[in-house]
């Protein structure tokens, strides 16, 4: 469970990873969707300790707490655990053009 | 020589009447309230009664009698309610108050369902004594009657809801620890207690750092707790809120676990002391060892 990419390691809790997370990744064929819309697929950077959420790529913006309980995508209101979420791959990255973004020695090659 | 056996046999005569009247039931002891005073006289006068004659010391006796009784009769009854208290009365306030043993205990654990003051019935559930005095000095005597069932009866109940032998289940998959932290649904791993779980064993090959509570889960929350007392206590503890999170970092002072991890393994997995505790209200986000 634990993020196979991250950005960096968490500024608020000190433990985490802060791991890049993708929402929808199913949608990614479907070419009607316009990229912009809550339901295409979009990235989240998520910390694995405390659940700090940043929409951007980025630690140094602005970041958030989802609901203790449950935990949900503050873009698409999904489960932010469920199962329309996951875990970036590389895959992922590419599409969320954020694989500059991630520190490679922070990679967790295995599940 | 003679004077000597005298007192000693008084005396010794006089042990033994009080012996007697102390081991005697309370209802007898109430009906031999003059005793007392027949002891008492005659230790003033023990072989006088005997050998100087009757009617001068049964005077003299039915004198003292007299002010015993009249005198006395607070202390008599003082002395007999005294040892009564413990007997007949205390088992009757005993039993009186065995309703409250359970039911303070009762009513401490649902209150502390609420507040989360767990310690005295996590203390007797986590002994698993079949009476709640074995855990209290008072209610050491109110282990019968009416006490048992419903202390049996509690104490199971305490024993089926406990997790890790520490935990009551407040509500539907809701756990809340001795010092009131509450463990309940959340994180990627469903549940705060199976996150937490990741941290009693290391992960060799997560980048940085991961702290691994020694002892299990049961050792992980006993620090956790712990450390949240000190952090109440402001007990070497530093403290963050970002907006509703609080994030304490406890130096406990001894090792609670060690540093694992890539980090850890290079550097032979020190030791670790501290313990990062990430709260949401009492609602524990995560905790590990640093």
């Amino acid at each position: 469970m634990s993020p196979q990419h991250s950005i960096d390691f968490c500024p608020l809790c000190g433990g985490g990873l802060c791991g890049v997370r993708i929402c929808n990744p199913q949608l990614a064929t479907v070419s009607e969707l316009d990229s912009d819309t809550a339901a295409s697929p979009h990235g989240l950077v998520v910390c694995d300790e405390c659940d700090a959420i940043w929409l951007e790529p980025d630690l140094n913006t602005a970041h958030q707490y989802p609901d203790v309980a449950n935990a949900k995508c503050p873009v698409c209101n999904g489960g932010l655990w469920g199962s329309n979420s996951r875990w970036a791959n590389r895959d992922d990255l590419a599409l969320l053009q954020w694989d500059m973004a991630i520190n490679p020695e922070l990679d967790i090659t295995e599940g | 020589m003679n004077k000597s056996k005298q007192k000693l046999i008084g005396f010794g005569i006089l042990v033994l009447i009080l012996a007697g009247y102390t081991l005697l039931p309370p209802e007898l002891q109430l009906l031999i309230q003059p005793g007392p005073e027949v002891a008492s006289s005659s230790q003033n006068n023990p072989e006088g009664q005997r050998l100087n004659g009757r009617e001068g010391n049964s005077q003299q006796l039915e004198a003292d009698s007299h002010q015993s009784r009249s005198a006395k009769p607070t202390q008599s009854e003082s002395t007999v309610r005294n040892p009564t208290n413990v007997n007949t009365d205390g088992l009757a306030e005993s039993r009186k108050s065995e309703p409250s043993g359970p039911a303070t205990l009762a009513s401490s654990d649902d209150s502390t369902q609420q507040t989360g003051t767990r310690r005295a019935t996590q203390t007797t559930a986590s002994e698993n004594h079949s009476t709640s005095g074995k855990s209290r000095g008072p209610p050491a005597t109110n282990s019968e009657g009416k006490q048992r069932p419903d202390d049996n009866q509690l104490n199971r109940n305490q024993t089926e809801t406990l997790l890790h032998g520490l935990l009551h289940e407040i509500s539907n998959d809701q756990y809340l620890s001795p010092a009131g932290l509450i463990y309940g649904p959340g994180s990627a791993e469903g549940h705060r207690l199976d996150h937490l779980q990741r941290h009693v064993k290391d992960q060799p090959k997560r980048p940085g750092k991961h702290g691994v509570f020694d002892g299990g889960m049961q050792g992980a929350l006993k620090t956790i707790d712990d450390a949240y007392q000190r952090a109440q206590k402001q007990q070497r503890t530093t403290k963050t809120v970002d907006r509703n999170r609080t994030i304490y970092t406890v130096d406990l002072g001894k090792r609670i676990g060690f540093v694992g991890g890539q980090d850890g393994g290079r550097r032979r997995n020190p030791m670790a002391r501290r313990v990062r505790l990430v709260l949401e209200g009492k609602r524990v986000i995560t905790a590990y060892p640093m």
